[in-house]
């Protein structure tokens, strides 16, 4: 038992180490911290380490061949996204969106259409299957929040006029990938029948308005669920409530992630969002760390071959379109040329929600869903391929904005 | 002065205000409690960073800057609003001021009045919520929370 566990707690210890080693790293670099953290957790997976240090060092020394510990990550991984879902119902703010719905809804929609239309073509050409299209056009719509949020503040941008077009653009895309993730976990799992599809649909939206409805009359209830002075309290309840209602969502069916989202928004209309977020900020940033560590782990880097062509025409296709929609929405804004600019460079990274989307598809495809695991595992090898170009390119871009900024402004004179 | 407010949704709010010449700061206040302070030297002008502080050195410097630490212009009164109504204000007391020579417990202040004596500077020392047997003395300087009515009242019957 004791020897069985030390082999789990070293494995586990293996990865925290790997992930604060990646973070060091990507912070020298000036880089995200997500593509490292899915590079440690691709040289430390079984296809990988594993074989080799099966190879040079025996069985008994094998990385990444605990089972439990497997587990434990994979575990983890969940509650990284469970918390990245509630962090971002915390922070979203419907009396907000619905203050300044004419141009984050245009906004919302330009980035939507053209995004989204192109990942639908590209996924049924890629993969010329409607569902897998789907999937496709969500994870190469939706850009990253946590990426490009730190990016603004990094850089400044925060101070200026370019950040409100791209920080209304990602609070609609937040809100379109809530109903989207509740949309996809339903199909997904529904199976190839249209009526079991359908009705899996109509169960995953119906518990979307329960949230909804639990979010609008209950915020006397978690006003007093967190009514206590003890952060102690405060973390345990709030980490309490949330993980249970995501984990009845998953009993019944229905996305955790859409639910964490709700769990989230409610707690943000108890006016301790401030307090909330300080307290859990820490769980968050270490599951999230472990679920990009997990996406890392479960991808074998020999899928790449096969999907590096669809990366490759991917990042071809969707890179000027975001770039297209992004200086549209710069001009929804009344912003000059240079801002503009700003915001197609900065929409253009993709991180977090492409991974989610891809976990979610990896999850039910095991069950014999309306994917097959070849599929999902395709999939999801080409989410974590087109995140690592894209979080990386994506925040380059940023970086070395000025030289685009010169460009456009001196060819937009011309014109 | 115009104070605009922009949401920063993820991050908290910017606050902008011109100050003269072209010139506006900005002040990014983060939900994490740090508050950065820019400067755009012109309309259109990037935001230059001057200040990063945390949510405590944001504080001292703002109550600097409010004239709490020392005032440079001797006023007998400096108002500043907490909320929409409640405001807090200094008085210094003269010899014939009515409190003068009462206990603290004596004056009654907040039954008689409604506001709240919330700090009393004597001879440069402060002194935080003073205790009941507290004899007040020509010179102090209080600080007074209160409604506008409640001011009024306050300055009627204790100065």
């Amino acid at each position: 038992m004791v020897i069985a566990v030390a082999g789990e707690l070293i494995e586990v210890g293996v990865m925290f180490a790997a992930v604060a080693l990646a973070g060091a790293i990507a912070r020298g670099l000036r880089q995200s911290v997500i593509p490292f953290y899915i590079v440690s957790g691709m040289l430390l997976n079984p296809f990988v380490a594993g074989e080799l240090t099966e190879t040079f060092l025996g069985r008994e020394f094998a990385v990444g061949r605990s089972v439990e510990a497997a587990h434990f990550i994979e575990l983890g991984a969940e509650l990284g996204i469970v918390f990245l879902l509630f962090f971002l119902g915390l922070e979203f703010n419907l009396d907000r969106l619905l203050a300044s719905r004419g141009r984050i809804g245009t906004v919302g929609i330009i980035d939507l259409v053209i995004n989204f239309g192109a990942g639908l073509v590209v996924g049924f050409v890629l993969f010329g299957d409607v569902l897998a299209a789907f999937v496709l056009a969500g994870m190469v719509y939706i850009s990253s929040s946590a990426i490009i949020t730190k990016s603004l503040i990094d850089l400044g941008w925060i101070a200026n006029e370019e950040s409100s077009p791209l920080l209304g653009t990602l609070v609609f895309e937040d809100l379109f990938i809530a109903v989207y993730l509740a949309v996809l976990s339903a199909l997904v799992t529904g199976g190839g029948d249209v009526t079991e599809a359908a009705f899996s649909v109509g169960l995953g939206l119906g518990f979307i308005l329960v949230l909804l409805l639990v979010v609008a009359v209950g915020t006397a209830l978690f006003t007093f669920i967190i009514r206590t002075e003890s952060n102690e309290s405060i973390t345990l309840r709030v980490t309490g409530v949330t993980v249970l209602v995501a984990g009845a969502a998953l009993t019944l069916g229905v996305s955790e992630a859409v639910a964490a989202f709700f769990v989230g928004m409610a707690f943000s209309g108890t006016g301790r969002v401030k307090k909330l977020e300080q307290l859990l900020e820490p769980v968050r940033d270490i599951f999230a760390a472990v679920f990009f560590f997990w996406i890392g782990l479960v991808t074998d880097p020999m899928l790449f071959a096969g999907v590096s062509g669809g990366i490759v025409i991917a990042v071809a296709a969707t890179t000027p379109t975001k770039l297209l929609s992004g200086f549209w929405s710069g001009k929804v804004y009344a912003l000059d040329d240079r801002r503009s600019t700003r915001v197609a460079l900065g929409m253009v990274t993709r991180g977090e929600f492409t991974l989610i989307i891809a976990s979610t598809v990896l999850a039910v495809s095991d069950g014999g869903g309306a994917i097959t695991a070849a599929t999902a595992n395709e999939l999801n090898a080409f989410a974590v391929g087109y995140v690592l170009v894209m979080s990386v390119l994506g925040t380059m871009l940023m970086q070395y904005s000025g030289v685009f900024e010169t460009r456009v402004t001196a060819w937009r004179s011309d014109e | 002065m115009d104070v605009s407010e922009t949401d920063l949704p993820g991050v908290g709010k910017r606050f902008e205000f011109g100050i003269g010449g072209g010139e506006t700061v900005v002040i990014v206040v983060h939900n994490t409690g740090r508050r950065e302070v820019f400067v755009r030297p012109e309309p259109g002008a990037d935001a230059e960073a001057v200040l990063d502080l945390t949510d405590q050195q944001a504080r001292v410097v703002g109550s600097i800057l409010e004239g709490a630490y020392f005032q440079p212009v001797a006023t007998d009164t400096t108002t500043t609003t907490i909320g929409d109504n409640v405001m807090l204000e200094w008085y210094t007391l003269d010899e014939d001021a009515p409190l003068v020579g009462k206990s603290l417990e004596e004056a009654n202040v907040r039954s008689e009045t409604g506001a709240t004596i919330a700090a009393i500077e004597r001879g440069g020392d402060v002194i935080q919520s003073p205790d009941p047997d507290w004899m007040f003395e020509a010179e102090d300087h209080l600080i007074v929370v209160g409604t506008r009515k409640h001011h009024e009242q306050f300055a009627a019957e204790a100065t």
